[in-house]
């Protein structure tokens, strides 16, 4: 559905990518991790139109993203980022009607419709009650919840995350994810997220992205991208990998010295 | 007959008269300098408005005060329509050319030399009918220069007019005239405009003989390099209305200083 | 506030701005009984304050617009007409038609070509990766502010008496023509200013999240930033051209008409718009009154009146919305 061919992308002639390839499926559910500077958010920029690729192709079903108008992949695909600041103070709702932007037109203002699909996305969230509170007086949680709501009123058929939880409490990130299963399970919206714990990705990820120095060093089932050898290599420190108990999944530990 | 004709005659011949007395023009002076030169002509009676600092002769004292003279009250002028209006350095293109389209005329008066004051008062003394009291005043003063040139002796001394003492500021264009006409020399006559900040420097490099503070009481420099402050020629209290303003009462002022500068 | 509320409360700033520009029109150095408001010379003087009046709300309003387009773009709360240089280019262009050119319309010119050249210069000093950012657009602006400002300086220092007037009192603001037409080009030019921002409002909005924010919305930010930008400096060069250096309004008004509506540009700009008409107004009439006859030059008064009452904004709790 989503895939990236031989990509080399940076900044000022600079490559951070080199000949990044990797196919996301309809409804998959993929990690990327890594370590700082492997580029991870370089990546997802590339992905969502923010820079441009030195080389190579990304097409998202189909169709070459770089010939996509602006307003065309905002339909198709969201992005919901660490975290977002507000200069001035909006409400809830109208934060989130902004999610609805790419289908209004020029001169037009939102319709009913569209204060609808809000409000859905709202309770979608768990988070109606906070539709007329500002947006500045929510905690870290909640607003990363409405964020997510806006991202899920451009009906996206891909969403993006970077690192939504790294400054969220524990309980927190487990409402995160536990919303993210349930937007990729129920509504089967297709998930690429960039996630900065190890064993948080392994739990709720079907596929993972292991990215180091620009390039894919392993990609595939949280059991193959989670090998102790591969993980010491990119990380530079001595882990042991078991499984968690409750999940099945492959936790990696760190090894004290 | 001869009564009915004669009749006619004086008829006319008074209509006449008060079609002549009838043409007092109304005049607002926007300058001081013009407002002396309005009376010396003998219009006084004609000006309906006078900028703030209009204050010889004394009966200006009394007509009604318009604002300073690059920036007069406009509604002011416009009730009480002028029909000319004497300025000094100009209102700037827009005011002007509004109030000429009222129909205002706008006569600029703003001498840089003697011959120049003569030229502006003629020009005055044609437009109001006023060309023998014109010529008189010229002539006397003339007379008055020239009295001065025949009497005055001695080395020409070099004179500072000193208008503020910090930053310096000085006074060239017309006093530069008056001090040459005096017997002396205005050292800053290079400086082209009326006033400007003279450097310390140069002050000591041109050594005036006589130093003028005029109107500020300010300090004078204290270097004994200087003639001035060394013979302790230095002198003040001067009227800066008299002194600075290009206006008929400038040969009083060349007369008064060539004193200053001979005594 | 709702897009329900925000209509009778426009009507009221609308209401305030007509009553406003009649008690100008009878405000002034001179006492112009009602009874005889159309003999000649009364009736030439209210025409003349009328036209003073209708410069205030096209000054105040393209003021205000260019505050709004400049907070937004440039993601700074502190931005204002003249943070990008616009105001010493403006001004050094006048001074410059002033003192060499000295044709009526000229130094309008100059100072519209003065404040338009700058903000290329600052673009171009920018520009890096082929995108604009905004701390760059700041940090240039403030650069060439200050180069542009002591050019200005020199001429002020050097020029004759005579001129020196003319040039000091043009940048301290001075909203009285002699003809009709600067009132009618700056009013249509603030009030297209406005309506393309309005029509901008989404995008406004969007841009306030952040440049990868909005553009993940689908938003081009770079055509936007330079669509809104130049119209902000076309008004702002316009207005200094016309009416000289009227500072603070452009920086309050946005402030002030956020905490009474909200940050939805939707409301925000005919708010902030009606706001700078009648915040100019006010202070035309302090202009006219606290030392009559004599005049105190409206960007002194904008300032003077500015900064308390905006501290006094500040003050109060941070959000008044109506709900």
């Amino acid at each position: 559905m989503f895939y990236f061919s031989d990509v080399w992308a940076g900044y000022n002639n600079f490559e951070i990518l080199k000949g990044i390839s990797f196919n996301i499926e309809k409804r998959d559910f993929t990690g990327i991790i890594g370590p700082n500077g492997s580029g991870k958010t370089t990546l997802l920029r590339t992905a969502t139109k923010i820079i441009k690729p030195f080389k190579g192709e990304i097409f998202l079903e189909g169709k070459n993203i770089a010939n996509m108008p602006l307003k065309e992949s905002a339909t198709v695909m969201a992005v919901v980022p660490q975290d977002t600041v507000f200069m001035f103070p909006f409400r809830v709702i109208d934060v989130v009607l902004m999610g609805r932007i790419p289908y209004i037109n020029r001169f037009g203002f939102e319709s009913r419709k569209d204060l609808k699909i809000a409000l859905e996305a709202l309770e979608f969230v768990d988070a109606l009650h906070l539709k007329d509170r500002f947006i500045d007086e929510l905690s870290g949680g909640e607003r990363q919840r409405v964020i997510i709501a806006k991202a899920l009123t451009q009906k996206p058929r891909i969403l993006f995350l970077d690192e939504p939880t790294t400054h969220l409490d524990i309980n927190h990130q487990a409402q995160i994810f536990g919303l993210l299963k349930k937007m990729n399970r129920v509504s089967g919206l297709t998930i690429v997220a960039i996630l900065h714990d190890l064993n948080l990705a392994s739990d709720y990820c079907d596929k993972l992205i292991l990215m180091d120095n620009g390039v894919i060093k392993r990609k595939g089932s949280p059991t193959e991208v989670l090998d102790y050898k591969i993980i010491e290599e990119v990380y530079k420190t001595v882990v042991i990998v078991k499984e968690n108990p409750l999940t099945l999944r492959p936790h990696v530990f760190l090894v004290k010295k | 007959m001869k009564k009915i004709s004669l009749l006619l005659i004086s008829a006319v011949f008074l209509l006449v008269i008060a079609c002549k007395a009838e043409t007092i023009p109304r005049i607002i002076s926007l300058a001081p300098n013009a407002t002396e030169i309005l009376y010396s002509l003998g219009l006084g009676s004609s000006i309906i408005g006078v900028d703030d600092f209009s204050n010889y002769p004394e009966e200006a004292k009394n007509i009604e005060r318009l604002g300073t003279f690059n920036n007069p009250n406009i509604e002011k002028i416009i009730l009480l329509k002028p029909e000319y209006l004497l300025v000094n350095s100009g209102l700037g293109k827009a005011k002007e050319e509004y109030l000429n389209s009222l129909g205002i005329k706008i006569i600029k008066v703003s001498p840089k030399t003697i011959e120049g004051l003569y030229v502006d008062i003629r020009k005055l003394g044609i437009i109001f009918n006023k060309e023998q009291n014109a010529e008189n005043i010229i002539q006397d003063m003339q007379f008055r220069i020239e009295r001065v040139s025949q009497t005055r002796r001695g080395v020409t001394p070099k004179v500072f007019v000193q208008l503020f003492d910090d930053p310096l500021v000085t006074v060239s264009s017309f006093i530069s005239d008056i001090i040459r006409l005096a017997g002396g020399e205005n050292i800053a006559s290079d400086i082209k405009d009326e006033a400007g900040i003279f450097s310390y420097e140069a002050l000591i490099d041109r050594n005036p003989d006589i130093i003028l503070v005029v109107g500020f009481s300010g300090n004078t420099s204290n270097s004994n390099t200087i003639n001035a402050i060394k013979n302790k020629k230095i002198y003040r209290d001067l009227d800066p209305d008299l002194i600075l303003r290009p206006g008929p009462r400038a040969a009083e002022t060349i007369e008064m200083l060539n004193k200053i500068f001979y005594e | 506030m709702n897009k329900f509320k925000i209509g009778p409360f426009l009507f009221i700033l609308s209401f305030c701005l007509l009553a406003l520009i009649v008690l100008n029109i009878f405000i002034g150095a001179v006492r112009v009984p009602v009874n005889k408001m159309f003999e000649p010379g009364f009736f030439e003087i209210l025409k003349l304050r009328l036209f003073r009046a209708l410069l205030a709300v096209a000054a105040g309003s393209g003021l205000s617009v260019a505050g709004i387009i400049l907070q937004t773009v440039l993601r700074n709360p502190l931005a204002e007409p003249y943070v990008l240089g616009v105001s010493s280019g403006a001004g050094l262009g006048a001074v410059i038609g002033l003192l060499f050119i000295s044709l009526g319309i000229g130094v309008n010119i100059a100072a519209f070509i003065g404040g338009v050249v700058t903000i290329f210069l600052v673009y171009k000093l920018a520009k890096i990766d082929g995108r604009m950012s905004p701390e760059n657009m700041i940090v240039a602006g403030i650069i060439v502010n200050g180069f542009l400002s002591s050019i200005l300086m020199f001429f002020v220092s050097n020029s004759s008496s005579g001129n020196i007037h003319s040039v000091i009192w043009w940048l301290l603001g001075n909203l009285q023509v002699y003809k009709i037409a600067p009132v009618l080009i700056l009013s249509l030019t603030s009030l297209a200013g406005f309506l393309i921002s309005f029509i901008f409002s989404k995008e406004l909005n969007a841009m306030s999240l952040g440049e990868e924010e909005a553009r993940h919305l689908g938003i081009n930010t770079e055509s936007v930033k330079i669509i809104l930008l130049l119209v902000a400096t076309f008004v702002t060069s316009l207005a200094v051209s016309i009416c000289g250096i009227i500072g603070f309004t452009g920086l309050m008004m946005p402030h002030i008409a956020r905490r009474l509506v909200g940050p939805d540009h939707r409301l925000l700009l005919p708010t902030s718009v009606l706001m700078g008409a009648i915040f100019l107004l006010l202070c035309d009439i302090f202009s006219k009154v606290m030392m009559a006859p004599k005049e105190i030059p409206i960007g002194v008064i904008t300032s003077f009146i500015g900064v308390p009452f905006f501290i006094y904004i500040l003050k109060k709790s941070r959000k008044v919305y109506f709900k």
